[in-house]
């Protein structure tokens, strides 16, 4: 056998040896291994994904619990709020109600005791202006200002019809003069009838059928405090009206 | 100067079958390998946290990814077939780094062994993916006219698979010895280096090639 | 000058010639891989492992035709069967 052919069966042998020898012994088990290896990551990769997604359900799950918690303290938070709101507004409510009551009977009180107090003042500037009137035309009194009476109670009869004129009742405060019953039966004719009522103060009061000449200091006074009052009380009607 | 470039030397003759010094290097790259890759597997299903282990894994996974890439997808046979000739073939250029040993692969009977097994896997390889009738047809398949074309290229592939193994770790070794005749000792260090890299080179190519080959017989008739 | 001197001296003329041009024609494959595969580094840097791996891959494959041509002059040098051995 040549040496050449020895060597290249021997060769070719050889390699086919080793190459079983080496995929039985290195291959195999070395693959295996890879392959068992490959496939615990494959698995733990995958029981990783499993944890991470369990792990976002759960993430969630308390976020939206969260949020609903959120949610709830809010409404209860604007209940609480809106409440809060009636309350103040029906307290402020019911204040102004009571400041307005309050205002009102205030309003009232002071109106009421103003108008006292005018009718009050009214009545005394009359009274006082009466009083004033009289004691001015007592101060006056003489026959001069009863005739000065007369002669306007004269002017007035004139307007009394003529046939009313002779049942009339004449009151004077002292005894007619001659002057003063001639003017008067100028106008009532002769047969007057004069009483004297001292009360008078001055002036004659004649009393008709058919009305009443009230020319005395007596009703001259009450005449004036009434003119008074009525001034009076017409300004005061003017203020309150403008007032109210 | 009588280098022995071609010529087989016979060191004992056990009956009629004489044994040469390739043989005896070549089984004993074979037998370190196994140990090797016997130690390694051990410890990767053993020991899997180690370093031998991880060495293991490591050497595992660069010549499964070498075949993957020059096939195109996975396949488990061919892995083990280019694994170990990559294995024998680096083995064998860095046990010639020893002094007084050379390289089995410096031989032409064991590169054309390797060559002429790369040769018959490609027909093996191919009827076992497509059966036999589908693995001929492709001989004939653009045009039959061009099977001798088919055969010459599969012939002449394998030749030069063996002649450039062959002529490279050959040349290393003669350049080496041509140095140290010529000049000294240290002198042809770095040729040396050299050498080793082109050993390993070889043993690279020599697996894609084996790849390439055994791979296209496999996707016959897949487009590829 | 004998046959066999001739034979010898066209052998190791022969084996010169051969060696000299398979190295031409290799080392110009070369140069151009090598070129080639200088620019394709510097257009796409991070390729680089990819690249490297196949310039090698392809330098090896030029490099194997200077390897033919030294088996084929070291066959004339050595084992020339049209010389008969000393």
């Amino acid at each position: 056998m040549s040496p050449s052919l020895a060597n290249f069966l021997f060769e070719t042998v050889n390699f086919l040896l080793l190459a079983v020898a080496l995929g039985w012994l290195l291959f195999k088990p070395v693959r295996r291994a890879l392959d068992a290896e490959r496939e615990r990551h494959a698995r733990t990769e995958e029981e990783a994904r499993r944890l991470r997604e369990e792990a976002e359900a759960l993430a969630r799950a308390s976020r939206e619990a969260r949020d609903a918690a959120g949610r709830e303290g809010d409404a209860r938070r604007r209940e609480l709020l809106a409440s809060a709101r009636q309350e103040a507004a029906r307290v402020i409510e019911a204040a102004r109600v009571t400041q307005a009551a309050d205002r009102q009977r205030l309003a009232q009180e002071l109106s009421a005791w103003r108008e006292s107090q005018a009718a009050e003042l009214s009545e005394t500037v009359g009274r006082i202006t009466a009083e004033s009137v009289r004691s001015l035309l007592g101060a006056l009194d003489g026959p001069s200002l009863d005739l000065a009476l007369i002669r306007a109670a004269r002017a007035e009869l004139d307007s009394v019809p003529a046939e009313a004129r002779g049942a009339a009742l004449v009151e004077c405060a002292r005894p007619l003069d001659a002057e003063a019953r001639a003017l008067l039966a100028g106008v009532l004719g002769d047969g007057l009838k004069a009483r004297v009522v001292g009360e008078l103060g001055a002036g004659v009061r004649v009393t008709t059928p058919a009305g009443q000449v009230d020319a005395t200091a007596l009703s001259v006074a009450r005449q004036a405090a009434l003119a008074v009052k009525r001034s009076m009380d017409g300004a005061r009607a003017g203020a309150g009206g403008q007032d109210g | 100067m009588n280098a022995p470039v071609f010529s087989e030397q016979v060191l004992f003759w056990l009956g009629p079958v004489p044994v040469t010094r390739t043989m005896v290097t070549s089984a004993v790259t074979s037998l370190l390998l196994v140990a090797l890759g016997a130690s390694l597997g051990w410890a990767v299903v053993r020991k899997p946290s180690g370093r031998w282990a991880a060495a293991g894994r490591l050497t595992f996974r660069f010549l499964q990814d070498l075949v993957t890439e020059a096939v195109g997808r996975r396949s488990p046979g061919l892995e083990v077939f280019a694994g170990s000739l990559f294995l024998f073939i680096s083995g064998a250029a860095l046990l010639g780094q020893l002094p007084g040993i050379q390289a089995p692969t410096a031989n032409l009977a064991a590169t054309s062994a390797l060559a002429v097994v790369v040769f018959l896997a490609v027909p093996v390889a191919g009827i076992r993916a497509r059966g036999a009738l589908g693995y001929v047809k492709h001989y004939f398949q653009p045009n039959p006219l061009l099977f001798p074309l088919q055969l010459i290229s599969e012939l002449s592939r394998t030749l030069a698979l063996a002649l450039r193994l062959f002529g490279n770790m050959m040349s290393g070794h003669l350049i080496v010895a041509l140095i140290v005749a010529l000049v000294g000792l240290l002198v042809p260090v770095p040729l040396m280096a050299l050498d080793l890299l082109i050993g390993l080179l070889q043993a690279y190519i020599f697996t894609i090639l084996t790849s390439v080959y055994v791979g296209a017989a496999i996707r016959i008739g897949e487009g590829g | 000058m004998n046959e066999h001197t001739v034979l010898a001296l066209g052998s190791i003329i022969t084996a010169g010639l051969t060696m000299a041009l398979g190295a031409v024609g290799a080392a110009y494959g070369e140069s151009r891989i090598g070129a080639a595969s200088m620019e394709a580094l510097a257009r796409q840097p991070d390729e680089a492992g990819a690249i490297t791996r196949n310039e090698f891959v392809a330098l090896a494959m030029v490099e194997s035709t200077a390897i033919f041509c030294l088996v084929i002059a070291l066959v004339l040098l050595f084992a020339n069967p049209f010389v008969a051995a000393r």
